[in-house]
C-alpha cells in the first residue's frame, strides 16, 4: 500500500519535472516509460519513449526503451487486426499485418498472412504489394517481380508498389520496363523528383534520351509532318502564325489570373494545363511555380479519380484548408486552377472572382 | 463513436460518415449510402497523404479540412487529432451549418480516440 502511494509520487514528480524542464535528464524518460509500461498505459510510454528520443537521439538506453515501446504497440496492434480479421475482415486488414509481422522480421507469418488475404480478397493488391516487399527484402527479385507486376495490375495508380517494380526491373536488367513504369508514376505525381532522378537512371541505362529532351512543339510537328511529305517551310510559317494569334489570348489569361490575386487575402493564383505544365500563374510567395503547378496537378487527379467511387459523381471542385492558409483546387475545361489564399479570405468574393474568371476563359 | 456519427448524419444535407485512422482502417461507420466504407477509408487515408504532403510543401501548415464538390455531392475530409473524419453531404447540404456539426463531432471523435 505504502509502496504503491510512494511508487505514485515519485512518477507524479517526474512528471512534473518533464512538463517544467525543458531539457530533463535521460533518466527522467527511462524511469516514466518503464512505469507506465508497468501501469499498462502504453500510449503513454510510448508518448514519452518517442520525446526522449528526440531529446537525446544518441542514448542508447533511450533509443532502446522507444525501440521496446514500438515493439508493443505493434504487438497490441497485430492482436487487434488480428481480431479485426476474425470479426470484420477486410483486405487491408491483411495487409497491414502482414505488414506488421513484416517490420518485426516474422517473415514466415507475413507471408501466410497475405496468402489468407489473397485467397479472400484477391483484387486487393496491397496485399501483393506487401509479399513483393518481402521477396526485395529476401534478395528475390524475380518472386518481387510476380507479385508487384499483380499489385500494378489491380492498383495502376500505387506509387510505392510502381516505384518498387520499377526498382526490381533494374535489378533484373530491364531498365526500358523500369522506365516505362516510373514514367506511369510521373503521370499521376508529376514533378516528383526522386522518380525523375530514377528515370534518368533507367533511360541512360536503356540506351534512352533522357527525360525532357523528347521532340516537342514545332519540331515534333516538323517531325510528323516531314513523315507526310509536306514542305517544312510551311509548318515554319503557321507556326509563327500560331504564336502571333497565341499572344494576346495569353495576355487575357494572364490579366484574368492577376484579377483574382487582386482580391484581399489571396496569395496567388496557378493555372496549369492537365500534364501539370504552367499557363499561368501569379505567386506572391516564394512557391516554386512548376513544383505547385506539379502538386496541384497530383492532387487534382487524386482527387477526380477518388470522387466517383465516393459517390459524389464527377469533381468539380476543392478547398483545401491548412493552418497557414488555404488552396481551392477547380477545373477550366481541360485545365486546373488553383488559388492560394489566407484563411482570413472572404469566400463568398472568392467565389464570385473564381466564376468570372471561369466566364472569362471559356469565353 | 457511431452514436456520434449518428448523430452527425441527422443534420440537414448530411449522408453518411465514417472515421478513419490515419492508416486507412476504419475506425466507425455510418456511411448509409451506397459507398464501400473500406473504399472510402483507403481513398480518405491516401488523400490525406497528399495533402498533408502539398500543404508542408507550401507551407501552408498542418491540414484542417478538405471540402470537394462533385456533381452529385460533397465530402468533407476533416482532421480529428489521429483520426480522419470523411462526411458524405448532398449537393445542395448548408456548408455552413454542416460544418458547425462537424466541428462538434470532431471534439467528441478527439475525445473517444484518445480513450482508446
Amino acid at each position: 500500500m505504502l509502496g504503491n502511494f510512494l511508487r505514485s509520487r515519485r512518477k507524479q514528480k517526474l512528471l512534473a519535472e518533464l512538463e517544467s524542464n525543458p531539457q530533463p535528464p535521460p533518466e527522467i524518460f527511462v524511469q516514466l516509460v518503464q512505469m507506465f509500461r508497468e501501469d499498462g498505459d502504453f500510449q503513454s510510454a510510448s508518448r514519452i519513449a518517442r520525446r526522449g528520443a528526440e531529446l537525446y537521439p544518441n542514448s542508447e538506453k533511450i533509443l532502446q526503451s522507444r525501440a521496446d515501446m514500438e515493439r508493443v504497440t505493434r504487438d497490441l496492434e497485430k492482436e487487434r487486426l488480428r481480431q479485426k480479421i476474425e470479426s470484420y475482415p477486410n483486405p487491408i486488414l491483411f495487409a497491414r499485418l502482414a505488414e506488421l509481422y513484416k517490420v518485426d522480421g516474422e517473415v514466415e507469418a507475413a507471408i501466410r498472412v497475405c496468402q489468407s488475404g489473397i485467397s479472400q480478397f484477391p483484387s486487393y493488391g496491397g496485399t501483393y504489394l506487401v509479399l513483393g516487399e518481402i521477396c526485395v527484402e529476401n534478395g528475390d527479385f524475380a518472386g518481387a517481380r510476380v507479385h508487384l507486376e499483380k499489385a500494378a495490375e489491380l492498383d495502376k495508380y500505387n506509387y510505392t508498389g510502381l516505384k518498387l517494380l520499377a526498382q526490381v526491373y533494374m535489378q533484373l536488367g530491364a531498365p526500358d520496363k523500369a522506365a516505362r513504369k516510373l514514367e506511369e508514376i510521373l503521370y499521376f505525381a508529376p514533378g516528383d523528383e526522386s522518380i525523375m532522378e530514377m528515370l534518368r537512371q533507367a533511360r541512360a541505362a536503356a540506351g534512352e534520351p533522357p527525360p525532357g529532351q523528347e521532340p516537342q512543339g514545332a519540331a515534333a510537328t516538323a517531325e510528323i509532318v516531314e513523315a507526310s511529305g509536306e514542305e517544312p517551310a510551311a509548318v515554319v510559317e503557321e507556326g509563327v502564325q500560331t504564336q502571333v494569334k497565341a499572344a494576346p489570348r495569353e495576355r487575357e489569361i494572364n490579366q484574368a489570373v492577376k484579377a483574382i490575386t487582386d482580391v484581399a487575402g489571396v496569395k496567388g493564383a496557378l493555372l496549369v494545363d492537365p500534364y501539370g505544365l504552367v499557363i499561368a500563374a501569379d505567386l506572391k510567395s516564394d512557391v516554386d511555380e512548376e513544383l505547385a503547378g506539379a502538386m496541384i496537378t497530383n492532387i487534382f487527379r487524386a482527387v477526380a479519380r477518388s470522387a466517383e467511387p465516393m459517390g459524389i459523381g464527377t469533381f468539380d471542385e476543392g478547398l483545401i484548408e491548412g493552418e497557414g492558409g488555404n488552396i481551392h483546387v477547380m477545373g477550366v475545361e481541360d485545365m486546373i486552377l488553383a488559388v492560394f489564399a489566407d484563411p482570413t479570405v472572404k469566400m463568398g468574393m472568392l467565389e464570385k472572382t473564381l466564376r468570372d474568371f471561369a466566364d472569362k476563359v471559356l469565353e | 463513436m457511431y452514436d456520434i456519427l449518428n448523430r452527425l448524419n441527422k443534420t440537414e444535407g448530411v449522408r453518411g460518415s465514417i472515421v478513419i485512422g490515419k492508416d486507412g482502417l476504419v475506425i466507425a461507420s455510418d456511411l448509409g449510402t451506397d459507398a464501400d466504407e473500406n473504399a472510402v477509408a483507403a481513398i480518405g487515408s491516401q488523400l490525406l497523404n497528399s495533402l498533408q504532403g502539398a500543404l508542408r510543401r507550401m507551407g501552408m501548415g498542418a491540414f484542417k479540412r478538405f471540402v470537394v464538390t462533385g456533381k452529385e455531392g460533397k465530402i468533407v475530409l476533416a482532421d480529428a487529432g489521429s483520426a480522419l473524419l470523411v462526411v458524405l453531404l448532398s449537393l445542395d447540404a448548408n456548408l455552413g451549418l454542416a460544418g458547425v456539426e462537424i466541428k462538434a463531432a470532431i471534439q467528441e471523435i478527439q475525445r473517444k480516440v484518445k480513450m482508446l
